[in-house]
C-alpha cells in the first residue's frame, strides 16, 4: 500500500522534472534538423528558473480566475499522471480512481480554465486565441473518445493499466490495422492538442496567428512559468499515454524494486527520445495549415479513428 | 509465416487502402490525388501479393506485378506527360460539398459497406471478409468523389480509384481466374491513353476542362 503510493509519487516526480527536458530535447532536435544553431536541451529549465525569479504584471481588468488558472493548469497534468502507467505495468495507488475518460475530463477542466483566463484579462488577442483553442479541442474530443472506446472495446475496460495489458500482446497485434491506425490518429491528436506544427506553430509568437500560445499571452513571472511548465507536462503525459498504453507497452517495471524502477525510467526516457525524433521529423516536413483547414486535418484524423474502430470490430 | 500474420498484413493493407480513399476524397490538388492513386495501386498489389503467398496462386502474383507496373508506373507517367500543366499548377479544385461533410458522408458509406458485406464474408477470419467490405467502400466513396468533383481530370482519377475498389474486392473473390483480371488491369492503361488524348484536345481548344463550363458553345472569333 505504502510502496504503491510512493511509486505513484515517484511517477509524478519523474514527469514533473523530466517534462521540461523532453520539450527541450524536442526543440533541440527540430532546430538541428532544420540546420539552425540549436539552443541547449536544458533551455526550458533556464527559462523556468528565470521566470520564477521575476515579478508579475497583471491587467487591472483581471479577476480571481486569472490568478487561479495557472495553478489549475499546473495541477491538471499531475492529476492525470496519477492515473496512467508512466513507469510501472502494475496498477498503482490511484490507478482505479479514474479511467481514460476521466483523464480526458481532467484535461478538459484545465483547458476550460485557461480559456476563461485568456478572456479575463481583456486583451483582444486573448479571446481570439482562446476561441481557436476551443475549436481545436472541440474537434479533437470525439477522436479521443473513439480512440479510447476502441481500445476499451478490445480490453473490456477503460482503466489504462488494464488496457495496457490487453491491447498489444504479440507481433501480429502490433501490425493489426486497428492498432496502426489508432496510433496514427493519436499522433495527430497529440500534435493538435499541444499546438504542434500542422495545426499551430510552436515557435511562432504572432498574435494574429497564434492558437496554443494565446493561453500564456497575458501571463508573466512565476504564473507564466507555471503555465509553460504545465504545457510541457501535458505534452509528456499525452506522449506517455501514447507510448505506454497504446503503442509500445514494453519496458515498464513489473515490480516495485528500485532497480526495476530505475531501468523503467531509462527505458521510458529512451522511448520518449525516439518519439521526439518522430515528432521532430513530422513537424519539420509539414507547413502550418490555414485556420479553416484545421477542421479538414482533424476530419481526416476522425476518419482514421473511425476506420480503426471499424477494423477492430469487424476484422477481429 | 503463420496464417494469422498474413491475415493481419492483408487487413493492414485493407485499412490503409480505405484511408487512402478518404484522403483522396479530401485532396484538392490534382498532383496529390494522383500520388494517392499510385499509393492505392501499391496497396492493392500488396494485398494481392499476400494472398498469392497464402494461397500459392500464380495468377494473383501476376496480377500484383501487372498492377504495380500499370497503376504505379505507366498510368501516372502517361497522365503527367500528356497533361503536365494540370499537375504542375498548385491551384485547388472546386468541390461541390465541403471536405468535412464529405468525410462524414464517406464514413457513413463505409459503415454501410461493412454492414452489407458482413453476411457475405462470413464470420471466420478470411481474406474475403476483409477485402469485400473495403473494396465495396472504396467503390462507393469513389462514386461519391466522382459526383462532387467538377473538373474532368479529378473526375477521371475518381474513376480510376473506383476501378481499384472493384479489384480490391475482386482479388479476394476470384483467386484463380486470371483472364479478366489481367485484361482489366491492362484495360485501365488503354482507357487512360484515350482519355488523356481527349483532355489534351479539349483543353487546347477551350482552355479548361471544367465540366460545368463545357456545356455552352464558345463564341466564334473570341480566340
Amino acid at each position: 500500500m505504502v510502496t504503491s503510493l510512493l511509486v505513484n509519487l515517484l511517477q509524478v516526480l519523474t514527469v514533473l522534472l523530466l517534462a521540461p527536458l523532453y520539450k527541450g530535447v524536442l526543440s533541440w532536435l527540430e532546430e538541428t534538423i532544420q540546420g539552425k544553431v540549436a539552443a541547449s536541451p536544458l533551455q526550458p529549465y533556464y527559462d523556468l528558473g528565470k521566470l520564477m525569479r521575476k515579478g508579475r504584471v497583471i491587467s487591472s481588468e483581471a479577476s480571481w480566475i486569472f490568478h487561479f488558472a495557472p495553478y489549475i493548469s499546473f495541477v491538471v497534468p499531475i492529476a492525470v499522471t496519477l492515473l496512467i502507467p508512466a513507469l510501472t505495468s502494475f496498477p498503482l495507488f490511484f490507478a482505479f480512481a479514474g479511467d481514460m475518460v476521466g483523464a480526458g475530463f481532467i484535461l478538459g477542466l484545465g483547458g476550460f480554465f485557461t480559456a476563461l483566463a485568456a478572456v479575463d484579462a481583456a486583451n483582444p488577442y486573448g479571446p481570439m486565441g482562446a476561441s481557436r483553442t476551443r475549436m481545436v479541442s472541440l474537434l479533437v474530443e470525439p477522436i479521443f473518445i473513439i480512440v479510447f472506446f476502441t481500445v476499451s472495446f478490445v480490453a473490456n475496460s477503460t482503466i489504462p493499466y488494464v488496457v495496457q495489458q490487453y491491447w498489444v500482446r504479440s507481433a501480429a497485434a502490433f501490425f493489426a490495422p486497428s492498432h496502426v491506425l489508432l496510433a496514427a490518429a493519436f499522433v495527430m491528436i497529440i500534435l493538435a492538442e499541444n499546438g504542434r506544427l500542422p495545426v499551430d506553430n510552436p515557435g511562432g509568437h504572432v498574435e494574429l496567428a497564434m492558437i496554443d500560445e494565446s493561453k500564456n499571452l497575458e501571463y508573466s513571472g512565476p504564473s507564466l512559468a507555471l503555465v509553460k511548465w504545465a504545457g510541457h507536462m501535458k505534452l509528456m503525459v499525452l506522449s506517455l499515454v501514447f507510448l505506454n498504453v497504446l503503442v509500445t507497452p514494453w519496458g515498464l517495471a513489473a515490480t516495485a524494486s528500485p532497480l526495476a524502477l530505475a531501468s523503467a525510467v531509462v527505458l521510458v526516457a529512451l522511448k520518449l527520445l525516439i518519439f521526439a525524433v518522430l515528432i521532430a521529423v513530422i513537424e519539420t516536413s509539414l507547413a502550418k495549415l490555414r485556420l479553416f483547414r484545421i477542421s479538414e486535418f482533424l476530419g481526416a484524423t476522425f476518419a482514421t479513428a473511425v476506420v480503426a474502430m471499424v477494423a477492430a470490430i469487424f476484422h477481429m | 509465416m503463420p496464417i494469422s500474420l498474413l491475415h493481419g498484413l492483408n487487413a493492414l493493407a485493407a485499412a490503409l487502402f480505405l484511408i487512402t480513399t478518404f484522403m483522396f476524397l479530401a485532396s484538392r490538388q490534382t498532383a496529390a490525388s494522383l500520388s494517392l492513386y499510385v499509393r492505392q495501386g501499391l496497396l492493392l498489389s500488396a494485398s494481392a501479393l499476400v494472398q498469392a503467398y497464402a494461397l500459392h496462386s500464380l495468377d494473383l502474383l501476376l496480377f500484383a506485378v501487372i498492377t504495380v507496373i500499370a497503376k504505379a508506373v505507366v498510368i501516372p507517367w502517361m497522365l503527367r506527360r500528356s497533361l503536365a500543366p494540370s499537375f504542375q499548377s498548385r491551384r485547388e479544385a472546386e468541390l461541390a460539398v465541403s471536405v468535412p461533410t464529405s468525410l462524414l458522408i464517406a464514413i457513413a458509406v463505409s459503415l454501410v459497406a461493412y454492414t452489407i458485406a458482413q453476411p457475405l464474408g462470413g464470420t471466420m477470419p478470411s481474406f474475403i471478409a476483409v477485402n469485400l467490405p473495403v473494396g465495396l467502400a472504396g467503390l462507393l466513396i469513389s462514386i461519391y468523389a466522382l459526383s462532387v468533383r467538377r473538373e474532368a481530370l479529378p473526375q477521371f482519377l475518381s474513376l480510376l480509384m473506383l476501378d481499384n475498389g472493384v479489384f480490391f474486392a475482386g482479388v479476394a473473390i476470384a483467386t484463380t481466374s486470371p483472364v479478366w483480371e489481367l485484361a482489366a488491369a491492362l484495360e485501365a492503361i488503354i482507357v487512360t491513353v484515350i482519355v488523356a488524348l481527349l483532355f489534351r484536345a479539349i483543353s487546347e481548344r477551350i482552355g479548361t476542362t471544367h465540366v460545368g463550363r463545357l456545356s455552352g458553345l464558345r463564341e466564334e472569333g473570341s480566340r
